[in-house]
């Protein structure tokens, strides 16, 4: 066992470190509310290279480990960044493993001793447009996300609020929907606000599971929300063109998606849905995804929860209550003991799920899984204990504890109400 | 970061496994209901195959075996349900002899204990020194080459199986509360001993013992004298190091699975079917995994040669008092026949879970309360003022 960083991994966390605490300090976030996004930041962030990081090699990635991305994650969560880094890396990944299965490679997410924001050259035999994509995802101009649930068909009259892209997309898509398959709404997409190709499981009318990609414009403007969260309602089209399955069909989905252009101002263009791959391999590449956006977005609420307690320390011992700092009363002390105890579970319990992905172990989406609902909790108690501390002073929107208080319950809520989570953990494990 | 066990640590825990199925039987776990937990065929047989030795470090003279691999040993031993509560005061006494004892002890002492000969107690507490231990008032006092010891220890659990007690004592009580104190070995056989029950909810037997005019020679003191307390830091050292029971819960998991999934309610509902039940399952389990990573990440410390105390704390802490939430959970699941004990017509799983909420109490006193845990943390590893 090695319990803590490697030299590799520091030296990832030391440059990330230092990043964020120069780009994201809490004016960054303030003032990406309410969309929750800042494009300089994503922009900045794409040029350091983490954002096809964890992409492989043979592709033009850096072929890091999830590991080393959810060091970068943990940083993210920390400082609250407001840039879609899981949810763009886990659909991206995603991609490239169905990609990987249909062309017959086997390159896989081997990590490589390279540094990950070496250039390496592509070995594939993937065609043009297939690479275009690739690219742009590696480099992170285009932002990809993935729905964590299979998108339902939309109930007729019930129309999408508060989402002008998305209700044009809608009422395009019911024009369609007259000669092709049902329509269907990604509900609360998570940086559905922002990404412009977005990934839907589907289960379609021939119980052939379908994996979804949709291209269309995002709107830049969330669903109001606790978190201040990219979400969004997003429509997804007929799949059209490509039938899934053969190469050819998949190639022309895959360049049709590389070449489509979006600006947020244009919604003359209609989005695209493909099928980018359909079959038995796609429930368990799906799962896999979820299972990374799990351990990563875990990982992220245990930076999140690490944070805060340290804000929650810093001003116990600053503020001064009956002449003495409240640092120094036992009650408080006892409070934010009980935090470090839930948050340093957490860590180690995320870092061993990483593992269990990273080396592809039976139980790793067990332990995925586990580390998610563990972390939300601690999360949650850390803010909601620090926040407390801080008296009334926590409650006003000056201090920077709130925003760490309403991500940790937005981050872990986005995917379920967690008592569905523990009753497929049972259905698992019992 | 890395998980993986070495291939030493994965033969030793297949060895462990082997020696646990043949071993720990069904009589040997029920040991727990003689309310001593020790087992001496056992003992014998984990001190035949060396473990014992093994436990201490290399550098004192012992088969050095890696904390990992303690951890592995421990885990294996506590998942089998094995009674062995009296290897860790061995691995702790026998370590601070050997790095801080005389000759004299060394050779009388350390053999018998690491041999599986015998048991030591653990001789801090007294009616009024609990968690301020320090506060320790049995007094030795020098007569020639003799001390002579008078006074009153608490909780000296397994001192009515055991050959010696590792006692603390008061030399000078002119000297400040942490400065005026001894450590001794005191066998247990010595003219003035006296050992009296002290019954529990848990089943489990402690005692207390009382020291009349008891007289040893100065043989038989632990380091210098009025410098008990330091002999007292290494002691806890040690002890964390060892940290018997990280894993209370699991047992309690599978007794609960089992039950929950062989019966139904008045209505012909399988239990495993409430989803209540359900989530409260997987929450034991992962809170049994959190367990298992603090477990880990506190040997790694230990491996590193660093300080362990705040992770120890952490691990003790966060498992003894999820064992109590759990406990309470999964009694509550048996309804009013959970308050049967075993033995008893109509109690399910043979009264396993209904005994354990009953030990569960002491998990969150003994090997230093919930509290002391907490201000350990505070103090030193979140750098808040020590608030006692």
């Amino acid at each position: 066992m090695f319990l803590e960083y490697t030299e590799d991994e520091q030296a990832i966390y030391d440059a990330f470190a230092a990043f964020f605490e120069k780009e994201c300090p809490p004016e960054v976030v303030r003032s990406s509310e309410p969309l929750g996004f800042s494009q300089p930041l994503w922009g900045q962030l794409c040029e350091t290279g983490a954002v096809g990081m964890a992409m492989p090699v043979a592709w033009g990635g850096g072929g890091a480990s999830l590991t080393e991305l959810g060091i970068v994650v943990s940083l993210v969560g920390a400082h609250l960044a407001p840039v879609p880094l899981i949810e763009h890396a886990v659909a991206s990944r995603l991609i490239a493993e169905l990609r990987q299965i249909q062309t017959g490679q086997t390159s896989g997410y081997t990590s490589s001793q390279e540094a990950f924001y070496t250039p390496a050259p592509i070995q594939s035999n993937f065609s043009q447009p297939t690479l275009a994509l690739l690219e742009s995802l590696i480099d992170g101009s285009k932002i990809a996300t993935l729905a964590l649930r299979p998108a339902k068909p939309e109930a007729p009259d019930n129309s999408v609020p508060d989402n002008p892209a998305a209700k044009a997309d809608a009422s395009k898509t019911r024009a369609d929907s007259s000669t092709s398959a049902s329509p269907a709404i990604a509900k609360l997409l998570p940086s559905g606000a922002v990404a412009e190709v977005f990934l839907t499981l589907s289960e379609s009318d021939n119980s052939v599971d379908q994996l979804i990609a949709t291209t269309s414009s995002p709107s830049f403007a969330s669903l109001p929300n606790t978190a201040d969260l990219p979400i969004a309602n997003r429509a997804i089209f007929s799949a059209g063109g490509a039938t899934g399955g053969t190469d050819r069909a998949s190639d022309e989905a895959f360049g049709a998606m590389g070449k489509l252009e979006m600006s947020a101002a244009d919604n003359s263009q209609p989005g695209k849905s493909y099928v980018l791959a359909s079959g038995e391999h796609v429930l368990s590449c799906y799962a896999k995804a979820l299972s990374e956006w799990k351990a990563l977005t875990a990982i992220a609420l245990c930076g999140l929860g690490r944070r805060a307690l340290e804000i929650g320390v810093d001003y116990a011992l600053e503020r001064k209550q009956f002449d003495r700092p409240i640092g120094s009363f036992q009650a408080v002390q006892h409070g934010l003991a009980d935090a470090a105890v839930e948050l340093e579970a957490a860590w180690y319990l995320c870092q061993r799920a990483l593992w269990m992905l990273d080396t592809d172990q039976p139980q790793a989406a067990v332990h995925a899984s586990m580390s998610f609902l563990f972390a939300s909790e601690a999360a949650q108690k850390a803010t909601a204990a620090v926040l407390h501390y801080h008296g009334g002073y926590g409650y006003a929107t000056e201090y920077d504890i709130g925003l760490y208080y309403r991500r940790a319950k937005g981050w872990s809520l986005i995917y379920d109400d967690p008592t569905n989570e523990y009753q497929r953990l049972a259905n698992t494990l019992l | 970061m890395n998980f993986a066990l070495t291939p030493l640590e994965e033969n030793f825990r297949a060895e462990l496994r082997q020696f646990c199925a043949e071993h720990v039987t069904p009589e040997v776990r029920e040991q727990t209901r003689s309310g001593t937990l020790h087992n001496w065929e056992l003992h014998r047989k984990i001190a035949e195959r060396g473990w014992l030795w093994g436990a201490i470090l290399s550098e004192l003279g012992g088969g050095g075996r890696s904390p990992m691999e303690m951890a592995v040993f421990t885990e294996e031993l506590q998942l089998a349900c094995a009674p062995i509560d009296g290897i860790g005061n061995i691995v702790l006494v026998a370590s601070v002899i050997l790095e801080l004892g005389n000759s004299f002890l060394k050779s009388e002492v350390v053999p018998k204990l690491l041999n599986g000969e015998s048991l030591v107690s653990l001789g801090y507490s007294e009616p009024e020194a609990g968690s301020d231990v320090a506060a320790c008032r049995t007094k030795a006092e020098r007569d020639g080459e003799q001390w002579i010891i008078n006074g009153q220890k608490m909780w000296t659990t397994m001192a009515h199986e055991a050959d010696f007690v590792i006692l603390l004592t008061r030399t000078d009580p002119e000297l400040p509360k942490h400065r005026g104190l001894t450590m001794f070995i005191v066998p247990l056989d010595a003219p003035g001993v006296e050992i009296q029950p002290v019954h529990t909810i848990g089943t489990e037997r402690t005692n207390a013992t009382f020291y009349d005019n008891v007289r040893i020679t100065d043989n038989w003191r632990l380091g210098e004298v009025n410098q008990g307390w330091q002999v007292m830091l290494a002691c806890l050292k040690y002890e964390r190091g060892f940290a018997g029971g990280q894993y209370p819960s699991a047992p309690l998991i599978e007794a609960a699975k089992q039950y929950a999934q062989s019966h139904h309610n008045s209505e012909g509902t399988a239990i495993i079917e409430n989803p209540v039940v359900r989530e409260r399952l997987v929450r034991a389990m992962i809170d049994l995994e959190a367990c298992r990573v603090l477990a880990y990440r506190t040997a790694y410390i230990a491996a590193a040669g660093e300080q362990f105390g705040v992770e120890g704390s952490m691990t003790k802490l966060f498992s003894s008092e999820r064992y109590q939430q759990h406990c309470n959970w999964f009694l509550d699941m048996l309804g009013p026949e959970g308050l049967l004990q075993w033995g008893t017509a109509g109690a399910h799983e043979d009264g396993e879970i209904e005994e354990n909420w009953r030990h569960a109490p002491v998990t969150t006193i003994y090997g230093g309360t919930s509290e002391i845990q907490r201000n350990n943390i505070a103090e030193h590893r979140l750098g808040l003022p020590r608030s006692r």
